[in-house]
């Protein structure tokens, strides 16, 4: 391992005794590594001296906001509501997809509706549906036994 | 627990009882470590009140589910950060302008100090808040999880372990991303010093 790649571990102070002397002894000869360390030495030495205060009374007007938003009722709903919000998602989806289930106009699960998509895709434009003779699979049985005669 | 901690824990059961000044003494407690870290994460002193603010409401809101058997310290400073993180990544788009504010001249005295081995504490005593916004914008194109492990290790000073739980990570993830940033920052200064060279 070459000493430029302990960096890390001299930074994090993870070095044994000897290997950090040996990297000191490193950072005097490379000045690659030297602009390194002092680079993130400066960075840091300039956040470090930025303060910040927090403002007077700031403890008590956050402890008030608490409880107030605590006595609010909608807050309650919400944060009732905030630990599961992907359940509730799905209520909701599935809830909205069982009441179209539930629309006669969303089912055509009858014969008759099967017998007039089958002829509209094949003829383009439905003989049976244009003639307005049928409406029910009893109207359809008798359609199907007079198409067989026919033949 | 120690002492601290038993004191917390007496606060926060006061809370929950409803006593609003047990929960204003707790925040007191803790506003200067959790102000400290938001300001640092964040590096925009505009926004600190109201992240603190946030950072406490989210706490108090949740105090019910804290486990006094741990101490209520990392256990802020883990909302805190989880909350910078957040704010970070939806700001994407505002960065710094701190190079196109500065004239050539003024952009290569100050990278040039920012490299200085030395004694660089006396140099940014003449002005912490031009190189606090160099430093800060070394860091604006971090990846908040870089950028947040970096100022709880280098700036805070803060152990693996700590830096761990506050991101809610492994330790070895926390070193990585410590080094990462490291290296990001390097990446960084380079580029700006090339691109304030080609403006010379």
């Amino acid at each position: 391992m070459r000493v430029c790649e302990w960096f890390d571990q001299y930074r994090d102070e993870d070095l044994n005794a000897a290997q950090r002397e040996q990297f000191e002894a490193h950072l005097t000869g490379c000045p690659v590594c030297r602009a390194r360390m002092a680079l993130l030495d400066n960075v840091v030495c300039a956040l470090r001296q930025s303060s910040a205060d927090a403002p007077l009374g700031f403890s008590e007007r956050i402890a008030r906001r608490a409880f107030n938003q605590r006595k609010s009722w909608d807050l309650m709903v919400v944060s009732w509501l905030r630990p599961a919000p992907a359940l509730i998602a799905l209520i909701v989806t599935l809830f909205i997809f069982s009441s179209l289930w539930l629309i006669p106009g969303f089912r055509q699960t009858e014969t008759v509706g099967e017998y007039e998509a089958v002829v509209n895709e094949s003829y383009g434009v439905s003989p049976i549906s244009s003639s307005g003779q049928i409406h029910s699979d009893d109207d359809l049985l008798n359609l199907l036994e007079q198409e067989g005669g026919a033949r | 627990m120690d002492m601290a901690d038993s004191a917390d824990a007496a606060l926060i059961a006061q809370t929950l009882d409803g006593n609003e000044l047990a929960f204003a003494e707790l925040v007191r407690r803790y506003q200067a470590a959790v102000w400290g870290t938001v300001h640092r994460i964040l590096g925009r002193s505009t926004e600190d009140e109201d992240a603190v603010q946030e950072v406490f409401l989210r706490a108090f809101s949740s105090l019910r589910r804290f486990d006094p058997k741990y101490p209520f310290g990392p256990w802020v400073l883990r909302i805190a950060t989880n909350h910078c993180i957040d704010l970070l990544r939806r700001r994407k788009a505002r960065r710094y302008k701190l190079w196109t504010e500065l004239s050539e001249g003024e952009q290569q005295h100050l990278l040039n100090d920012m490299s200085v081995d030395g004694d660089f504490g006396s140099v940014v005593s003449r002005s912490p808040e031009t190189y606090e916004k160099v430093a800060q914008a070394l860091l604006d194109e971090l990846k908040p999880k870089y950028r947040t492990a970096f100022i709880l290790r280098e700036v805070e000073g803060r152990d693996y372990r700590e830096v761990a739980d506050a991101l809610g990570t492994s330790e070895l993830a926390a070193r990585v991303r410590v080094s990462r940033a490291r290296a990001e920052i390097q990446k960084k200064f380079r580029a700006y010093l090339a691109g304030a060279k080609v403006k010379d």
